[in-house]
C-alpha cells in the first residue's frame, strides 16, 4: 500500500518528522509528502491530483479548534468526506483520510501508518 | 575562554524562551544537561477532545522550535563550579569556561516521586498511574489498557499541600491536568465512570467551560484516601467518607502527582547559593547577577512559565543597556 | 545557477558538493554574517531539518534580503542518516527541482505603531504598567476603529494605535439568595467594605461568617479572606463557609494553614446547602447549614454576614467600534496558539489576569510585529466574482474590499498569515498563492 501524506506546518508535518524519528522504517512505505502551510489551503482538485501518486493519502492537520488559521482542520474534513464519497461511488479502489495529530499526539497518526 | 552577556542554565521552555527573547539584545548561550531541549513540558501530550482543552503543550513545543533554530545552545553540560568575579561569573562546565555578566537559571522542576509514598503503592503493576506517565500514554497513543477499564479513580494532592512533608504548597496545574485527563478518557471512552478524590479544586474562572463539563462528569469525594492496594483484578481504594472508613474498588487509578524542584535547581542553588524554599525552589530573589524563572522558582503552568519568563527578558534587556 | 547554502556549520560530505558541482551550480556557504554576497537571483538552500514553518522562512527570508519564494529547505538532518546512495538520489532530485520563481515577493518587517488604545478606560493599576513599559496608552469616550495595515486607527481623530486592550467589567452578585428580611438587619456586607465595618467596632465575642462562592479565583479576595486570621486574637470567631478554598496561588496554602492556626474554621460545602433568616431581635443573621460530612445542620449566629460576590467578566462591545468589512466576532476560542490574552481578531487583548503578564505580551506583541510578503498573495480582479466567500473565511480578517466603489478584493498584506485558505475555497480560483516547496524536490504542489 503506497501512502501519500499532505501535513499541514504547524503540526501535520512536524508530526510525521516525530513519528519517522521514531520509526523510520514508515518512511518506506510513504511514496509522496507535501507539506503546506495550512490544510484549509488544500482544496479537492489537489486531493485529487495527488491520488494519482498512491493509493491512500493521509492529510494530517492540528487537531480540532486548535488550528492556527480556525477552520483549517474543518474544512479539511468536509473536503476529505466529500472526495471519499466521490471515490467509493465510482468504485475507485483508493482511499483518502483525515488524521489529527501533532508531535504532542502520535497515537492516531501512528495506528494509521505503522499498520 | 568564552564570553557571553547571558548564560541561560537549563533549557526547558522556561529557559527557551528567556534565551530567544534576548536573542537580538546581546549574546546568549544556553546549556542543557540532557541531550535534548525541552524539559518536562514536552513530555506532556496534547489532551483535546473535539475542543482544545487549553493545557498550553502545543504552545511549549512552538518556544521549543523557535529556540532550537535560533538559540545558541550546548547540550550535555551543566555547571559544576562558580567563582564571582567583577563584572560576572566565571563558570566551569565538564568541558569548557565561560565568563558570562548574568545568568538565568531556569532548570525546572520534576513531578514528585511518587515512591514517597508508599501508602498509595500496595501491590503496584499495572493500574496504578501517576499522571504524567498517563500523559506520556496518551502521547504515545498507548492507550489500550485504558479500554478496557471500566471505572478509574483519580486522586489529588499527591505531594502537595502536605505539611508534614514539607511540601505545603499547592501545585497548581494537578487539578487541571487531571481535569484534562478525564475529559480526554471521557470522551475516548464514554462509557468509563470516574471518581475524583480531592480537597478541592482549584480552578475555574471564566472561559474554562470544557473543564467544567469534565467536572460536573466525575463523581467527587472530597477526602483523600489513606491508602491503596491493588490485587490481580483492581484497586482497593481504602478512604474515610462520611466520617467512616470505607473500601471503593476501582479498575485503575491515577495519582495526580505535584511537582518538586529537580536536581538540577537543587544543584544550581548550591552552587550559586541561592535560598531555597519548600519543595526545593529557589526563592526568586534578585542576588546581582543571578535570576531565576520557570518551575525552578515554584510550581506553576506552561502559559505563566512563559509570560514570567517574557517579563524576565524585558528586565534582561534593560539590564544589558539595550 | 547560484546557490547560497545556509545552516551547515560542520564541514559539507561529498554528495553534497559533487552534485553540486555535477549539475554546474556555483556554490558557497553563507552564515548571517556573510550575506552581501548573494546574488538577486540566488538560491537560498538551507541545510536544516524539514520543520521550517511559512513565518520562519520569511524570517529568514528577510534576514537575508532574498526574495522568501527563493528560500528552499532540504532535510539534511534526516537525509544524512541514510546511505548515501539514497542521499545522492533525493539531493539530485532536490536541486534539479529548484526552479526560479515566477513572482518576486520581498519580505518586510511591520511592526504595530506602539502605542495602545484601552476600552473603556483603563484603570489605574493598568495605566501605570503601560507607561513602565514605555508604551502611550489612550482612551476616548466615543470612537470607531477602522483597520490600516497591522495597526487600528482609532475614529475620528485618526490616531493610529497597534493594540487595542479589552477590559471587561465585573458583573457580581451575592453568592446567595438574600432575603429581605437578612438584609433589613444591616449586618450584612461585601468583602470590600469588611475592614472599613469592622474597624470601628469592637469585635469581642462576636461572630463572622463569610460566604464565598465558587469558581472565585481572584487571588485579591482570597488574600483579604487568610487574612482575617488576625481577627480572632480579638476574641471575634470566624466561620468561612466556602465551596473551594483557593490555594493555586503563591503562598496561599501557608496563609490558608495559619488562618485555621489562628483559629478561624473553614467549612466546604455547596452553598445551596446553607440558609439565612434574621434573628428575632433583627440585630444578627441567622446561619443554618447542613456539612457534608453531617447530616444533622449547624445554627449560628453571625454579628456579621460577609458576602463575597460571584463574579463574571462581561466584555465591551467590541463588534461595535469595529469597522469592518465582514461581520467580526470577537471570541476568546479555546485555542492554545493564540497568545494567553489574545482573541481572534490581530491586535485585540483582553485585560484580565495578572496586568504584569497582560503588558508584558501586548509589548512583546508590539516590539515583533509580523512579516509581510509583498506579492505573496495576488487576487485576478478580472477572475473574481466577488462572491465574498474568502472575505468570510479568513482567519485573521486581511482581507478587505477596496478601491472606489469597493469593487475589488485586496488582501492587507500586514495581517496575511499566509495559510492558504482563501486560494483552496475561491469557486473562480481568483487567488494565487505561491507555494514554496519545502522538502525533497518531486514533491511539490
Amino acid at each position: 500500500m503506497s501512502l501519500g501524506i499532505i501535513g499541514c506546518e504547524r503540526s501535520g508535518f512536524p508530526a510525521l518528522c516525530a513519528l519517522g524519528k521514531e520509526a523510520p522504517e514508515i518512511w518506506d512505505r510513504i511514496v509522496a509528502v507535501f507539506p503546506v502551510p495550512c490544510l484549509g489551503g488544500v482544496d479537492e482538485e489537489t486531493i485529487l491530483g495527488i491520488l494519482l501518486r498512491c493509493d491512500t493519502l493521509l492529510l494530517v492537520g492540528c487537531p480540532p479548534a486548535s488550528c492556527r488559521n480556525e477552520w483549517g482542520s474543518v474544512l479539511a474534513e468536509k473536503r476529505v468526506a466529500r472526495v471519499s464519497r466521490l471515490l467509493e461511488e465510482a468504485e475507485i479502489p483508493k482511499r483518502v483520510l483525515c488524521v489529527f495529530a501533532n508531535p504532542n499526539r502520535l497515537g492516531e497518526l501512528k495506528a494509521r501508518v505503522v499498520v | 575562554m568564552e564570553r557571553v552577556d547571558v548564560l541561560v542554565v537549563g533549557g526547558g521552555i522556561a529557559g527557551l524562551a528567556v534565551a530567544s527573547a534576548l536573542q537580538e539584545k546581546g549574546d546568549v548561550l544556553l546549556l542543557e544537561e540532557k541531550a535534548s531541549l525541552g524539559g518536562l513540558a514536552v513530555e506532556l501530550s496534547c489532551k483535546a477532545t473535539d475542543r482544545c482543552l487549553r493545557c498550553g503543550v502545543c504552545r511549549a513545543a512552538e518556544v521549543v522550535r523557535k529556540g532550537w533554530f535560533g538559540v545558541e545552545n550546548i547540550t550535555g553540560e551543566s555547571p559544576r563550579a562558580v567563582v564571582r568575579e567583577k563584572g560576572g561569573f566565571r563558570i566551569t562546565t565538564d568541558r569548557r569556561e565561560l565568563a558570562a555578566r548574568l545568568v538565568v537559571l531556569a532548570t525546572g522542576a520534576v513531578p514528585f516521586p511518587v515512591e514517597e509514598f508508599p501508602q498509595y503503592l500496595w501491590g503496584r503493576k499495572e493500574r496504578i498511574f501517576t499522571g504524567f506517565e498517563l500523559e506520556r500514554r496518551l502521547k504515545s497513543g498507548n492507550l489500550e489498557e485504558f479500554a478496557a477499564f471500566r471505572s478509574l479513580a483519580f486522586v489529588q494532592c499527591v505531594g502537595s499541600r502536605n505539611a508534614r512533608k514539607r511540601l505545603g504548597y499547592c501545585s497548581q496545574v494537578c487539578c487541571r491536568y487531571a481535569l484534562r485527563l478525564v475529559a480526554n478518557l471521557r470522551f475516548r471512552f464514554p462509557e468509563v465512570r470516574i471518581d475524583f478524590y480531592s480537597m478541592d479544586l482549584q480552578v475555574l474562572g471564566d472561559g474554562q467551560e470544557a473543564l467544567r463539563d469534565a467536572a460536573h462528569s466525575v463523581f467527587r469525594y472530597r477526602s483523600l484516601p489513606f491508602a491503596l492496594q491493588e490485587d490481580g483484578d483492581g484497586v482497593t481504594v481504602f478512604v474515610e467518607v462520611d466520617g467512616k472508613a470505607t473500601k471503593r474498588r476501582y479498575d485503575a487509578v491515577v495519582l495526580s502527582v505535584g511537582l518538586v524542584a529537580s536536581p538540577g535547581t537543587q544543584r544550581m542553588a548550591e552552587l550559586f547559593r541561592l535560598p531555597q524554599r519548600e519543595g526545593g525552589f529557589i526563592v526568586p530573589h534578585p542576588q546581582d547577577g543571578v535570576f531565576a524563572c520557570g518551575t525552578a522558582t515554584g510550581p506553576k503552568d506552561i502559559t505563566s512559565t512563559i509570560c514570567e519568563a517574557e517579563r524576565l527578558s524585558e528586565e534582561l534587556g534593560a539590564l544589558l543597556g539595550r | 545557477m547560484q546557490v547560497a547554502l545556509f545552516g551547515s556549520d560542520r564541514s559539507l560530505p561529498l554528495w553534497v558538493t559533487e552534485e553540486l558541482e555535477r549539475i554546474a551550480f556555483s556554490y558557497e556557504v553563507v552564515t548571517p554574517e556573510r550575506t552581501k554576497a548573494l546574488l538577486p537571483s540566488s538560491f537560498v538552500v538551507v541545510l536544516g531539518n524539514a520543520l521550517l514553518t511559512e513565518d520562519e522562512v520569511a524570517e529568514l527570508a528577510l534576514r537575508l534580503g532574498v526574495n522568501p519564494l527563493r528560500v528552499a529547505v532540504f532535510p539534511y538532518e534526516e537525509v544524512c542518516a541514510l546511505p548515501e546512495e539514497k542521499c545522492r538520489m533525493l539531493w539530485r532530485g532536490f536541486l534539479r527541482s529548484l526552479v526560479p520563481p515566477k513572482v518576486e515577493v520581498a519580505a518586510r518587517r511591520v511592526t504595530p505603531t506602539r502605542r495602545v488604545l484601552l476600552y473603556p478606560e483603563g484603570d489605574g493599576r493598568l495605566c501605570e504598567a503601560f507607561a513602565r513599559a514605555q508604551i502611550p496608552a489612550v482612551s476616548f469616550p466615543s470612537f470607531a476603529l477602522s483597520r490600516k495595515g497591522v495597526d487600528f486607527h482609532v475614529m475620528p481623530h485618526d490616531i493610529p494605535v497597534g493594540a487595542c486592550v479589552l477590559i471587561p467589567s465585573l458583573q457580581e452578585e451575592p453568592p446567595v439568595v438574600l432575603p429581605r428580611e437578612v438584609l433589613d438587619t444591616g449586618r450584612v456586607v461585601a468583602l470590600e467594605r469588611l475592614p472599613q465595618v469592622l474597624g470601628l467596632s469592637s469585635l469581642r465575642k462576636m461572630c463572622v461568617v463569610l460566604l464565598v462562592p465558587s469558581p472565585h479565583p481572584y487571588p485579591e479576595d482570597w488574600e483579604r479572606i487568610f487574612t482575617l486570621a488576625s481577627l480572632p486574637p480579638q476574641g471575634a470567631q470566624v466561620l468561612v463557609l466556602a465551596e473551594e478554598v483557593f490555594v493555586a496561588h503563591e503562598g496561599f496554602e501557608e496563609a490558608f494553614r495559619r488562618a485555621r492556626e489562628a483559629g478561624v474554621l473553614f467549612e466546604k460545602l455547596p452553598l445551596s446547602r446553607v440558609s439565612l433568616s434574621p434573628s428575632l431581635d433583627m440585630r444578627r443573621v441567622v446561619v443554618t447549614y447542613t456539612p457534608e460530612k453531617d447530616p444533622f445542620p449547624v445554627r449560628c449566629e453571625a454579628h456579621w454576614l460577609v458576602l463575597v460576590n460571584r463574579k463574571t467578566c462581561v466584555l465591551p462591545p467590541f463588534e461595535k467600534v469595529f469597522l469592518s468589512d465582514r461581520e467580526v466576532v470577537l471570541e476568546l476560542p479555546e485555542n492554545p496558539n493564540l497568545l494567553p490574552f489574545a482573541t481572534n481578531i490581530p491586535g485585540v487583548f483582553v485585560a484580565w489576569g495578572d496586568v504584569e503578564d497582560l503588558v508584558a505580551t501586548v509589548s512583546r506583541y508590539l516590539e515583533e510585529g509580523s512579516i509581510q510578503e509583498e506579492g505573496r498573495v495576488r487576487v485576478d480582479a478580472e477572475r473574481c466574482a466577488l462572491c465574498l466567500t474568502c472575505l468570510r473565511s479568513c482567519p485573521t480578517g486581511a482581507i478587505e474590499l477596496s478601491g472606489d466603489l469597493k469593487r475589488c478584493i485586496a488582501v492587507n498584506e500586514a495581517l496575511c498569515a499566509r495559510c492558504g485558505i482563501c486560494a483552496g475555497l475561491c469557486p473562480a480560483r481568483a487567488i494565487t498563492f505561491e507555494v514554496v516547496h519545502r522538502v525533497l524536490g518531486n514533491h511539490r504542489l
